[in-house]
Parts: structure tokens; C-alpha cells; sequence
């Protein structure tokens, strides 16, 4: 036994030799610049989960980690789920930059998912900020929250602040929300339905709907033709109990469909006027309102 | 001159500062694009497609008759999403024997009224309507 004592001296010594480096483990930080490197190319869902588990191993920056994570989310389209981080990146900084970015990311999300009144409740906490780039952001969301939210005069005078510098953006966002008023009161939804309620297809008309009215006309004045001829021929009982229950039917069927075509009207409208504010904003040349 | 310099160096550095705003804005501006988008109108045409034989390409020509004449007049009564016309041209499309078409149609119609107990069936979020479709 005393020959193997030498060369087991031998393994042992190289062994030791090979495992007695000193071992890099994989770090938070390098597990957050996997992330980094993983967001920039795209790989959203991995640079998420990531990002979360350098969070959940204590990463010094949770902060920041919560704003990438959120951001990622928001890349996704996973809109709650956004939200929810940047609510974490709020409560875990204490920097007023990064509490304003996380409102802002927040209020983001919510746009997105058409939570405006949320987004609002959001942005109405901060005022202005003391950075001019998150001072743009601020009014741009303010304007979009309010614009979704039906408030047109709140609306019209964030675009204003948004592009504060430039006189003649403004008076061409001014001339939008005019137009837009013109277009509201043009297209009543109310007067659309009280109009079909005088003459069956009249608020198909006034929608600009002819194809409709027509169909609506012609439907409802077969169906009178009808009580009449079954009050002729039967008794007047029966075409009241048969045939009236129809005319009713199409007859509030008719006045509500033209209160709904004045309503898309209203809605294809106010989206021409939206796209020619963001077009103003952007820079580009602003298109033409159709009318 | 001297001022001149001055002066034009601190517009262009505003120009730029301006620029930079705008880009940080352009990320959010297509983001936000078609958030007011008006829904598209539902072309009903597109059941006369899948029509296979004369029985099927008959009762696509009634809904689409029906669609555009009738239900474009009508009061919004249908409990259900898709609605009983859409899910009868679906079942009449889907169902090889047009007996077991007939009688799925039929227990439709006959499910199809405001006593319907809620939790019965899942809620279209989008409609908020009772969600039915052929696949249940």
C-alpha cells in the first residue's frame, strides 16, 4: 500500500491546484447587464424575469430595477402589470426624478388601457417638474388623459403647454378643438334620436346616413301599411296585438341606431382631430380635418 | 459681431434642446396613436365565403339580407355575443349534418331571453353580453 500513498499525494496536489481557483459566481450585477443587453435587442419576457430576479435577491437598486421591469411590461403590452412596477419603483426611491418618471410610467400604462380617469387621478398629483423633458411628457399625458376623458378645454390647454415655444402650434391646436366643438354640435347625438322619432329615418339623414335612412323609411312605413291593411281586413284588435309590436320594435330600434351613427360620427371625428394634434405635436405636416 | 455669436449659439443650442424633448415625446406619440380609433364596421359579406354548397350559400344570402335590412333598424335585444344570427350562420357553416345545425340553432333561440341567470355563462368583456359561442 505504501506505493500509492505517492501518487495519491500527486492527485490530490493537482486537484487542489484546479479547484483552489478562486470561483466567479454569476453577481446581480451581471445578471442586470444580461438584462440590459437582453432589453436592447428586444427579448422583453427574458429581460423581464431577469430584472426580477436580480429584484428578488436584493439588488441594491430596486428602484431602478422596478422602472425596467415596468418598462418592460409596457414594451409587452402587459399594461397592468406596468403599472403595478412603476407603483413599486414609487414607494421604493427616494428620488423626486425617479417618483416623477414611475407617475408618469404609471399614468402611461393606464392611458394605454383607456383608464383615463385613473391616469389623471395620477398626473394631477405633480404639477411641473424641475426637468423640462418630464415637463413635456407631463402635459403630453395630461392632454391625452383629458382628451379621452371628454374634458376638451383641459385638454387643449396641456397640448398648449406641451408645445408652449412654438406660437404657431398653438394656434393650430386652437383651431382643432374649435373645429372639434363645430363637429360635436353638428352631430347631436339627442337631436339624432328625436329627429327619428318624428320621422323614422330623419336622424339616419341628419347623421349623414342615407343608405340608413332609407332602410329605416322604408322598413317602418311597410310595417304601418301593414296595421293598416290587417286592421282593413281583420279588426283593428288584431293588427294592434300582430303586427304593432313589430313598428314599435323598429321604430325605437331606428331612433337608437341613429343616436349610435351620430355617436360614431362624433367618435371618427374627434380621431381626425386627435391625429392632427399629435401631428402638430410631432412636427409633421398637419393633415386636413375631413369634414 | 461678437454679440451676434453669442446670440446665435444660444438659439441653436434651444433648437436642440427642443429637439430633444420632441424625440423623448416620439416614443410615446405612436404609442398613443390609435387610441381613439373608431371600431370598424363588421362587413357581414364575409360568411358568403365559406359557403360550400346551395344550402349553406342560401342561408348566408338571408343574414346578410337580414344583417343589413333588418337588424340595422333593430333594437339591441340579443342576450348573447356572438349574437343568435351570427351564431346560426356559424353553426350552419360548422355543423356537417344540417339536422344537428337546425336543433343547435333552436336551443339558441330558445336560451336567447333577459331571464338568463347571470354566472350561467362567462361575460363578453367587450359587450358585456352573455358569451356563447358554437364551440360550447
Amino acid at each position: 500500500m505504501k506505493w500509492l500513498v505517492k501518487p495519491a499525494l500527486i492527485f490530490l496536489a493537482i486537484v487542489n491546484l484546479i479547484f483552489s481557483q478562486p470561483t466567479s459566481a454569476q453577481n446581480l450585477d451581471d445578471i442586470v447587464r444580461f438584462s440590459d443587453q437582453q432589453f436592447i435587442k428586444g427579448n422583453f419576457e427574458l429581460a423581464a424575469n431577469e430584472y426580477n430576479r436580480a429584484l428578488f435577491f436584493g439588488h441594491r437598486d430596486a428602484d431602478q430595477l422596478c422602472l425596467k421591469i415596468a418598462n418592460c411590461y409596457l414594451s409587452q403590452n402587459k399594461l397592468e402589470q406596468s403599472a403595478l412596477f412603476f407603483d413599486r419603483a414609487y414607494f421604493s426611491t427616494n428620488s423626486d426624478s425617479i417618483k416623477t418618471e414611475a407617475i408618469l410610467g404609471k399614468s402611461f400604462s393606464l392611458i394605454l388601457d383607456k383608464k383615463y380617469i385613473l391616469a389623471l387621478s395620477e398626473l394631477i398629483n405633480i404639477d411641473s417638474t424641475k426637468y423640462s423633458d418630464q415637463n413635456t411628457k407631463l402635459n403630453f399625458l395630461k392632454g391625452v388623459a383629458y382628451f379621452g376623458s371628454n374634458q376638451d378645454d383641459l385638454a387643449e390647454i396641456a397640448f398648449k403647454k406641451c408645445i408652449a415655444g412654438f406660437p404657431g402650434k398653438t394656434d393650430d391646436i386652437e383651431k382643432d378643438f374649435i373645429q372639434l366643438k363645430k363637429i360635436e354640435k353638428r352631430y347631436n347625438p339627442q337631436t339624432a334620436w328625436f329627429l327619428s322619432l318624428i320621422v323614422p329615418g330623419a336622424g339616419q339623414l341628419y347623421s349623414g346616413e342615407l343608405k340608413e335612412a332609407a332602410n329605416s323609411s322604408a322598413l317602418l312605413g311597410g310595417l304601418i301599411y301593414l296595421t293598416i291593411s290587417f286592421a282593413a281586413k281583420y279588426s283593428f284588435w288584431e293588427a294592434i296585438v300582430i303586427v304593432f309590436p313589430w313598428f314599435q320594435r323598429y321604430y325605437i330600434g331606428g331612433a337608437n341606431k341613429a343616436e349610435n351613427m351620430a355617436l360614431e360620427k362624433q367618435k371618427i371625428k374627434r380621431n381626425n382631430t386627435y391625429q392632427s394634434i399629435l401631428r402638430t405635436i410631432e412636427g409633421e405636416p398637419q393633415q386636413q380635418i375631413a369634414n | 459681431m461678437k454679440k451676434l455669436l453669442i446670440l446665435a449659439l444660444i438659439l441653436i443650442s434651444a433648437l436642440g434642446f427642443v429637439n430633444d424633448c420632441n424625440a423623448q415625446l416620439t416614443a410615446y406619440l405612436h404609442r398613443v396613436d390609435s387610441l381613439f380609433q373608431p371600431s370598424e364596421k363588421v362587413n357581414y359579406s364575409v360568411f358568403a365565403k365559406k359557403n360550400k354548397n346551395e344550402i349553406e350559400s342560401t342561408f348566408s344570402t338571408m343574414f346578410i339580407i337580414y344583417k343589413n335590412f333588418f337588424s340595422s333598424q333593430d333594437i339591441d335585444a340579443c342576450v348573447f355575443q356572438p349574437s343568435c344570427s351570427v351564431f346560426a350562420i356559424e353553426c350552419i357553416h360548422h355543423e356537417k349534418s344540417k339536422i344537428t345545425a337546425f336543433l343547435k340553432i333552436s336551443d339558441r333561440l330558445m336560451r336567447c331571453h333577459p331571464l338568463v341567470s347571470p354566472g350561467t355563462y362567462k361575460i363578453d368583456e367587450e359587450t358585456g353580453k352573455f358569451f356563447d359561442p358554437i364551440e360550447n
